[in-house]
C-alpha cells in the first residue's frame, strides 16, 4: 500500500482532526476574499473573461531547487528571448539558500535585457493572463511557520470552475483551486511579475513608473542598446510622460551621443516644463556642446523652479559660468 | 591583521575608500557630473521620502553588504558583483536589510523531507483543506493530462 493511498483512506479522519487544529488556532488561516469575489456571480468583475488559458506558454520542468531559473526561463522565452534554466541558473540561484531570491530573479531578467513588471494584486494577475501575459509568481506552498517558497507561472484560470492553471515544478499543467492559489500566493504579498521585451509590446497591466524603473535596471546592467529601446518604447506608450525622454537623454549622453541627447531632452522639457531635472540635463548637454549662452539660460530656469534638483542645477550653472569666464 | 578585532570598522573604512575610488571612475549609466541620473528621477517621482543625491554613500555601503552576503551564500564573487550592479540604490538598501530573511524559492520538490513528523502532519491537514499545496497526492482537484 503506497503512502498516497494510505493518506486517501485516512483523509476523512484527517479532515475532522483538521477542524480541531483550526479551532485550537494552530493553523491561523484567513479566508479567501479575492477568490470569493472573483467567483461569485454578483461580485465578479464585468471586464474579466470567465476563463483564459495561455496554452502556448513554454514549460521547463524544474530540477531540484531550480524552480526560479525554470520559471524565469519560461517567461523570458515568451518575450522572444531564447534561454534555458541552465543558462540562467548561475545568475538566479544562490547555493547557500538552496533557492532563488526575488531580487536575483529581477536582476537576471534585467541582465538579459528584459523588463519584469509587477502585478499589483491577484485580480490584476488574472487580468494579465486574460490579456495574454503569463505571470511569474512566488508562492509559499507551506505555512508561515514551515515555509516552502516556490516560483510558478500563472497561465490560466476558470472562474466558473473556481480554478487556476499553473506551470509549476515538474507539472506542465497544474489545475488548482483558486482559493488555494490565493492562500499560497498571499503569503508572498502576491508577488508577481510580467516579462516584456524592450521593444514592447507593453503589457496592459504595466505602469509607467515600473517600466521606467526596469528600463533603468537594464541600463545599470550595462545593456545600452536595450535600455535605449525600452526608454523609447515607454516614451511612445506614455506620450505625456516626460520621464522617458529624460531617461533616454541621459542614456544617449552616457553613450556619447550629444545631438541625440539634446533632442530627447528638449522633448522632456516640452512634456514636463516644471521638471528641473529635464532643464538641468538639457543645460548640461548644451554646455558640453559649447552652446554656453543657451546652457546658462536653461540652468537659470532649472534653478528658478526651486525643485528637488536645485543643487545639481546650481553646480551646472557654476560650471557654465566658469567656462564662460575663462 | 591590524583590524582583526574590528572587522566591521575595517569594512567601513575599506568601503569608504572604495567609494572614493568609485567616484573617480564612475561606471556608465551612473551619475555624471552635471547630469541628474535617471535613478534619481525614478526615486523622486516615486513620491517616496526625498532622496538626497549624497545618500549614495549609504547605498554604496548597502551594495557592499549585499555583495558580501551573496558571496557568503556561495555565489561567485564576480557574479555577486554583477547581480548587485543592476540593483537601484533603493533596492540595494532594501535588500541589505532583508536578505537574511528574504524568501528563496526552491520549488515543490524535497524541501519538506527534512521536516519533523508534526510539521508533516500539519501540512498534510492544511493541504487537504486547500490552505497549502505541498504534497502532490493531496491535490485531488488537479488534472495533469500531459
Amino acid at each position: 500500500m503506497s503512502i498516497g493511498s494510505i493518506v486517501k483512506t485516512g483523509a476523512a479522519a484527517l479532515r475532522a482532526a483538521a477542524l480541531v487544529f483550526l479551532c485550537a488556532g494552530l493553523a491561523a488561516c484567513a479566508g479567501t476574499p479575492v477568490a470569493d469575489r472573483l467567483t461569485a456571480a454578483e461580485t465578479r468583475p464585468d471586464d474579466l473573461p470567465v476563463r483564459a488559458e495561455l496554452a502556448a506558454t513554454p514549460f521547463f520542468a524544474q530540477t531540484a531547487f531550480y524552480c526560479g531559473p525554470a520559471a524565469l526561463a519560461a517567461v523570458l522565452n515568451e518575450t522572444g528571448l531564447e534561454t534555458t534554466p541552465e543558462a540562467l541558473g548561475a545568475r538566479v540561484f544562490t547555493p547557500g539558500r538552496k533557492g532563488s531570491l526575488q531580487a536575483d530573479v529581477v536582476t537576471a531578467a534585467r541582465r538579459a535585457g528584459r523588463l519584469v513588471l509587477p502585478v499589483a494584486s491577484m485580480t490584476e494577475g488574472l487580468e494579465a493572463v486574460a490579456a495574454g501575459d503569463p505571470v511569474l509568481i512566488l508562492q509559499n506552498l507551506g505555512l508561515e511557520a514551515a515555509p516552502q517558497w516556490h516560483y510558478a507561472i500563472l497561465i490560466g484560470y476558470d472562474l466558473d470552475a473556481e480554478t487556476a492553471i499553473l506551470r509549476s515544478g515538474t507539472t506542465r499543467r497544474l489545475v488548482e483551486d483558486l482559493a488555494t492559489l490565493e492562500h499560497t500566493w498571499r503569503r508572498s504579498g502576491f508577488w508577481g511579475r510580467v516579462a516584456a521585451a524592450p521593444d514592447g509590446p507593453v503589457p496592459t497591466t504595466a505602469r509607467a513608473h515600473d517600466w521606467l524603473a526596469e528600463a533603468a535596471g537594464i541600463e545599470r546592467a550595462g545593456l545600452g542598446a536595450e535600455a535605449l529601446a525600452a526608454y523609447r518604447t515607454g516614451a511612445d506608450h506614455w506620450p505625456q510622460d516626460g520621464r522617458f525622454p529624460l531617461a533616454l537623454g541621459g542614456a544617449l549622453f552616457a553613450q556619447g551621443d550629444l545631438a541625440g541627447a539634446e533632442k530627447a531632452l528638449r522633448e522632456a522639457v516640452a512634456r514636463s516644463p516644471s521638471s528641473d531635472a529635464a532643464l538641468n540635463n538639457l543645460a548640461y548637454v548644451r554646455f558640453r556642446q559649447g552652446a554656453l549662452e543657451d546652457a546658462e539660460e536653461l540652468a537659470r530656469r532649472a534653478i528658478d523652479l526651486d525643485g528637488p534638483n536645485r543643487e545639481a542645477a546650481r553646480e551646472t550653472l557654476a560650471e557654465i559660468r566658469a567656462a564662460r569666464a575663462s | 591583521m591590524m583590524f582583526a578585532n574590528h572587522p566591521s570598522a575595517f569594512r567601513r573604512i575599506a568601503a569608504a575608500m572604495a567609494f572614493t575610488f568609485a567616484l573617480i571612475n564612475l561606471p556608465m549609466g551612473a551619475a555624471q557630473a552635471g547630469m541628474v541620473a535617471t535613478d534619481q528621477v525614478v526615486e523622486q517621482s516615486a513620491g517616496a521620502e526625498a532622496v538626497e543625491a549624497r545618500e549614495t554613500v549609504g547605498a554604496f555601503l548597502a551594495r557592499d553588504d549585499v555583495r558580501q552576503e551573496l558571496q557568503a551564500m556561495g555565489v561567485d564573487p564576480s557574479e555577486a558583483q554583477a547581480r548587485v550592479a543592476s540593483l537601484s540604490d533603493a533596492e540595494a538598501v532594501d535588500l541589505a536589510n532583508t536578505i537574511e530573511e528574504a524568501p528563496a524559492g526552491q520549488g515543490a520538490l524535497g524541501a519538506i523531507i527534512g521536516a519533523g513528523v508534526f510539521i508533516f502532519v500539519v501540512l498534510l491537514i492544511t493541504d487537504l483543506l486547500g490552505f497549502t499545496s505541498v504534497f502532490d497526492f493531496t491535490n485531488k482537484g488537479s488534472a495533469n493530462p500531459s
